[in-house]
């Protein structure tokens, strides 16, 4: 017996001893590549361009992030995107960004799809696969196509966990009360896209208002609007699968992955500044014209997303 | 995303007790069950003079109880928590109730096997020490394996395995760890009889996590080791350990892939009347946690200790040391000697004096321009001093019935390093203080302390006078005034008034108080709590049994 204990302890610090991982360099993942930091502050090179942001001491202004949790099989989503595209988000303009994120299972592209009509539709409908990881993860982390169906969504991912999930006919009230609240931090954008690589460059500033003892995450994300496609659509509307909608604000992917990177974590004093850059590569077949960096600031233990921003990549 | 673990894990430790006290019941019943109790609440009333936060549930509490069941070699127990809401200073993620703590355990002559939630200490504990310090609100209790071995008389074998608290859930990290002691003395019989005794041991802790950050390649597994050697001989004590740590990007070291290491040195001499100490430690990115992205007091795997004195009085504790994780030089030096009774220095009674001086400053950085971070040169000191304490403490018992002590503290603190602040650098403080003890019957005994702190920097001087009156064996009632007369802004030249007063019977103590605490920091050993300024009413219960 104790010999057998000896060898067990034996094994113990053999394997504990060889649990450990040595990095060499390069340690940063594609999404930073090209960029060198000029300060932490305000100005880093991408590929060798200089992006760099002037002095501004204008008020900020709090900005709503929508969620909209949607698939192109999914009949009653067209109605609270449209909702929340064609009558909320004018109201708001520039205050309120909205992601659609397709995710689940009436976000399949077909044939193969478990929701795919068959041949209900005509042949070649819903090819198109919308859905992406950092969708996916969000969907799956959030538990929204899973446990409260689609259209569903969150506006500034508020209520988390609890009542987190806001219902189609909530999004205005929830948007018109977290639209009042006093920022909390400021977003800037510069970016840079050439058009012969599909290389995207981004450079995004945070800069704190109030002072914080929570971790923050900055999440950067890729939006591309107007996509015209398929989508299903129940009645009243007459055209059940419809060829020519338009998709708006489609998430494209996770810039900095699914659930982006700390930022700030213990105390952050009001005034601090915090300068991110990105690396990212489009697929060509996207419309650069029609595509947005979308950055969000959220609190990584309760979720609540601060502020958000948007900026065109051209 | 770790949830609360708390019925689960209670679920089954009944279960586990009632088939050890049922099924087995020969082996287990007729045991003895004894624990504590402690609850610590306050009223908060708003006071905007002192800049109190808003307390919209006006009363907050914290409270634990301990039960621990003990019955030969076999041991089980828990400890269920409160905190409705948690008190002002400590972490709100707190928040909540319930069963943090339970574990089974049997010990025989060989070996102690423990499942479920144990604190250990490998070495002095920096590479892995799992504790709990309720005055921080630090605990990173382990909550999985732990075996303890002793296979031969003198060699000592530790192993552990599991997660660590967070609040109410588990940290995600795994922590792993094994550490292994041998004492010549007892093992070898050639060296039993040696007037010089010999410990030596050895340490590796890893660390899992999973790697999901967009941005760095980040090692999954970081490992730390580390070798310590004790001498003793005769009324000689000297204690050396080191550590390596692999890579650990972490938000605390900035995502920097330097690897760490840090060195202890401690020499005791202390024979009757007179002892002296010499300790010095050198830190360089070593904060180790289960998590990287965790930060203040939570899921630290180690425990850096501060190589300062741990003042008591209040206007000398106003500045505490916290660790540099990042980065420290410290050395502490501290004499202790008698004036023998009977002399004219020493007086009718003797008398105590204590000399100490202990100063952290920087490490030696030259950037590298990458995510190495830097290097740095082993034996250059940094161009940044942390902190700088210079004190003497005069113990006098002038007569049969009074104590005298009188200190005085010299302090240069770093507070935009050690708290965070920003364009206040260094505070430079003179205390003076004065504690007069009358034990004016065996029954009834008045304490009394006048304390002044002197400062050009921060929030200028202070001044402080105590006074506590005992009733022994029950009651006693104290009051203070804590009175920052000296800052430059007049309005801010406030009383921080306090008094309070208690019952203890036996094992059982209830106190009350009322008054003003003013912001700022609290720390145990070089960990740290920022406290908020708070007005109001407090009520504190412990008991024993």
């Amino acid at each position: 017996m104790k010999i057998k204990i000896n060898y067990l302890v034996g094994v113990l610090f053999i394997v504990t001893f060889y649990s450990c991982d040595k990095i060499d360099a390069p340690y940063r993942e594609e999404s930073s590549k090209g960029i060198v930091y000029i300060n932490q502050e305000d100005s880093l090179t991408w590929n060798g361009d200089t992006l760099a942001f002037a002095a501004d001491n204008s008020t900020a202004v709090k900005k709503v992030l929508a969620e909209d949790y949607t698939g192109h099989l999914c009949g009653n989503c067209p109605y609270a995107g449209v909702m929340l595209n064609d009558t909320i988000k004018p109201l708001y303009n520039e205050k309120l960004v909205v992601i659609s994120v397709h995710a689940g299972m009436f976000a399949s592209p077909c044939p193969g799809g478990l929701a795919c009509p068959g041949g209900a539709a005509p042949p070649g409908a819903f090819a198109t696969d919308f859905s992406n990881v950092t969708g996916n993860d969000w969907d799956h982390f959030f538990a929204i196509s899973s446990s409260f169906g689609n259209p569903n969504g969150m506006i500034d991912r508020k209520d988390y966990p609890v009542s987190n999930v806001k219902s189609t006919e909530t999004w205005a009230t929830n948007i018109q009360s977290e639209a009042a609240l006093t920022p909390e931090c400021r977003i800037r954008m510069i970016t840079r896209f050439n058009p012969v690589t599909h290389e995207l460059g981004a450079a995004v500033q945070t800069k704190f208002i109030s002072s914080q003892t929570d971790t923050f995450k900055l999440q950067v994300v890729l939006t591309e609007d107007s996509i015209v496609d398929w989508q299903e659509w129940y009645a009243p509307n007459p055209i059940q699968y419809d060829p020519n909608y338009v998709h708006r604000y489609v998430l494209r992917g996770g810039i900095n992955g699914s659930f982006g990177q700390i930022i700030a974590t213990g105390n952050t004093i009001s005034g601090d500044i915090k300068l991110n850059g990105f690396s990212y590569t489009l697929n060509p077949a996207w419309n650069a014209n029609h595509c947005k960096v979308v950055a969000f600031i959220y609190n990584a233990t309760n979720k609540r997303v601060i502020q958000v921003e948007e900026k065109s990549i051209e | 995303m770790m949830g609360r673990n708390i019925f689960p894990g209670f679920s089954l430790f009944i279960l586990f007790i009632f088939y050890f006290s049922h099924s087995v019941a020969q082996g287990i019943a007729g045991g003895a069950i004894h624990g504590n109790f402690e609850l610590d609440a306050q009223y908060y009333r708003t006071d905007s003079s002192i800049g109190t936060p808003a307390v919209p549930e006006k009363m907050l509490s914290n409270g634990f109880a301990n039960f621990i069941y003990e019955k030969d070699n076999f041991s089980a127990g828990l400890r269920y928590e409160s905190y409705l809401d948690p008190m002002l200073g400590f972490d709100p993620r707190y928040k909540g109730s319930g069963i943090t703590y339970r574990y089974l355990s049997y010990k025989n002559e060989e070996m102690e096997i423990t499942v479920g939630n144990f604190y250990e200490q490998f070495g002095s504990g920096i590479i892995f020490r799992s504790y709990e310090e309720r005055g921080l609100g630090l605990d990173n209790a382990m909550e999985g394996l732990r075996l303890k071995y002793n296979p031969y008389k003198g060699i000592y074998f530790k192993g552990v395995i599991g997660n660590q608290r967070d609040f109410f859930s588990k940290g995600e990290g795994i922590v792993r760890g094994g550490d292994a002691e041998i004492n010549l003395n007892e093992t070898f019989s050639c060296l039993a009889s040696s007037k010089t005794k010999w410990i030596i041991g050895g340490s590796f802790v890893s660390k899992f996590q999973d790697d999901q950050d967009p941005v760095y390649i980040l090692p999954k597994n970081v490992g730390a080791g580390s070798g310590r050697i004790n001498m003793i001989h005769g009324n000689l004590n000297i204690s050396a350990e080191y550590s390596i740590k692999a890579n650990d990007p972490s938000s605390v070291n900035k995502y920097i892939y330097k690897t760490g290491d840090a060195t202890i040195v401690n020499v005791i001499y202390s024979k009757k009347g007179f002892g002296a100490s010499l300790g010095a430690k050198r830190i360089d990115n070593m904060s180790f946690r289960s998590d990287r992205s965790a930060t203040l007091n939570s899921l630290m795997i180690n425990y850096l200790p501060a190589m300062t004195r741990q003042h008591t009085n209040m206007l000398s504790a106003f500045y505490p040391y916290a660790t540099q994780p990042n980065g420290e030089f410290g050395f502490q030096g501290e004499i202790f000697f008698n004036l023998k009774q009977g002399t004219k220095s020493g007086g009718s009674y003797g008398t105590d004096v204590t000399l100490n001086y202990s100063r952290a400053s920087d490490i030696d950085h030259q950037p590298t321009g990458d995510d190495l971070g830097y290097t740095s040169d082993y034996l250059k000191f940094g161009k940044e001093i942390f902190f700088q304490d210079f004190n003497i403490e005069v113990n006098r018992k002038v007569s049969k019935k009074l104590r005298l002590i009188l200190s005085y503290v010299y302090l240069d603190y770093n507070k935009d390093i050690i708290q965070g602040s920003r364009g206040i650098g260094h505070v430079y403080s003179n205390i003076a203080m004065a504690e007069l003890n009358w034990k004016i019957n065996s029954k009834n005994a008045i304490r009394t302390e006048l304390q002044h702190l002197y400062t050009k920097q921060d929030q200028q001087s202070w001044a402080l006078w105590l006074v506590e009156y005992t009733v022994a064996p029950h009651w006693f009632v104290a009051a203070f005034d804590e009175y920052n007369y000296g800052n430059e802004i007049k309005d801010s030249r406030l009383h921080y008034y306090n008094g309070s007063f208690g019952y203890t019977k036996n094992s059982n103590r209830v106190s009350l108080g009322f008054g003003r605490q003013r912001a700022g920091i609290f720390c145990v050993g070089g960990v740290c709590r920022n406290v908020p300024a708070s007005n109001g009413f407090t009520l504190s219960v412990t008991s024993s049994f």
